[in-house]
């Protein structure tokens, strides 16, 4: 999957959280930063967390270098690329 | 900050919380409240389930806490030449202002010094810890009492989006020439100016966590590989997951589920509750190095500990 397809991945799993339900697909594709779409720290770490439990089956441990990358919408794409990378378990797609 | 006294023993530590047990879901109005402090977070992630609440004065929760730990290490209280009380910005503000007599004159601490150590938020008992241990730079000294100390008298300023406050006074006791649970091997508290200023972000509260945990790792020539266990702080269950990882523990390393769930978080004695619940479900071990954390905005502190010899 390609860079969109991984903006798409998010649009679709953020739509699932509680706190993205307010959240339009094209704010979320169109988003360049975390703070434009609202969603607090606490709330992206629950997201992560939650993807990692959806898609990882909670194999993939936070790495260091993946915080800073939290900000801003590309960089949590690129997060979200290396959790399926990382997976022990095939990513769903 | 390195340990110049090896023959420094920690030990006894002994806790008082609050003596009803409150579920934050009894709080009036908690579903609103939650809902105005939560970013849209569901309470149930939270990982806490029920915290103590003090009715009565706080100094007789920290008499207690100071008696048992007195009681456990077969100590009089002619023998205790300091006690350092450490607390977070907030309960400072909340103690009366003879609060430190009162808790001397109950326990009878009549040839000892006391001390606070606080404005370092639930970072203070760390630093406390810290004073405690330099004391004994005084040949003289031979016995020093730290307690730390957290309650919060109104139970709608207990809901905040990444912890729920609970009340408690856990005192230890530190003793020369006496190996007791742990040795302190190194401390350390950093500031984050972003946190101090309410802008703290993902980058600046690593940057601090980051600088912190090398300080300590460095003064006490370990490896973050060798960290057995860590007595994490009792926030937000997810948060502080993410918090140790942030920084390359791992999450099997962190000590605190249990006692987040009973007794919620308990500001800056956090890392002492977590310590003790560790030693009384698997045991502290001789060699084995330990890591207490704590955190808030503003600040990130780390102690490395040594299990002693028994």
């Amino acid at each position: 999957m390609g860079a969109d397809d991984y903006r798409h991945k998010f649009a679709e799993f953020l739509a699932t959280q509680p706190m993205g339900g307010d959240l339009t697909y094209e704010q979320i594709v169109r988003a360049q930063s975390r703070e434009e779409l609202g969603i607090s720290s606490l709330n992206m770490i629950i997201v992560l967390l939650n993807y990692i439990k959806e898609y990882a089956n909670g194999t993939v441990t936070v790495r260091p270098e993946w915080v800073p990358q939290l900000n801003d919408v590309d960089g949590i794409v690129s997060v979200l690329r290396e959790i399926d990378a990382s997976a022990v378990v095939p990513a769903r797609s | 900050m390195i340990s110049d006294h090896e023959d420094i023993g920690i030990g006894s530590f002994a806790c008082a919380f609050g003596d009803v047990e409150c579920k934050p879901d009894n709080i009036p109005d908690f579903e609103a409240l939650w809902e105005t402090v939560s970013f849209g977070t569901d309470f149930a992630e939270m990982g806490c389930t029920t915290y103590r609440k003090m009715s009565g004065p706080v100094e007789e929760y920290v008499v207690d806490a100071v008696r048992r730990t007195l009681r456990d290490a077969g100590a009089s209280a002619a023998d205790i030449d300091h006690i350092v009380f450490a607390t977070s910005d907030p309960t400072l503000a909340r103690l009366p202002s003879d609060f430190a007599g009162r808790v001397l004159l109950a326990v009878g601490l009549d040839d000892c010094v006391p001390h606070v150590v606080s404005f370092q938020r639930c970072c203070s008992s760390l630093t406390a810890l810290r004073h405690g241990h330099e004391l004994f730079s005084d040949p003289e000294v031979t016995h020093v009492v730290v307690v730390a100390v957290d309650f919060v008298p109104h139970d709608r300023d207990r809901v905040l989006s990444y912890a729920v406050f609970g009340d408690a006074a856990v005192s230890c006791l530190l003793t020369r020439d006496d190996p007791g649970l742990v040795r302190l091997v190194s401390c350390a508290v950093k500031v984050d100016p972003d946190g101090l200023r309410g802008r703290d972000s993902f980058i600046s509260r690593k940057n601090v966590a980051d600088r912190t945990l090398a300080a300590v790792l460095r003064a006490g020539d370990r490896q973050l590989g060798q960290i057995a266990k860590v007595f994490a702080a009792n926030l937000h269950k997810p948060l502080t997951l993410f918090n140790g990882t942030s920084v390359g523990l791992l999450p099997d390393t962190l000590h605190f589920v249990e006692t987040l769930a009973a007794y919620g978080h308990c500001g800056n004695a956090d890392w002492m509750i977590n310590l003790i619940d560790y030693h009384e479900r698997f045991g502290i071990r001789s060699g084995d190095t330990y890591l207490a954390q704590s955190l808030a905005p503003g600040f990130y502190a780390c102690g490395l500990f040594e299990g002693s010899a028994r």
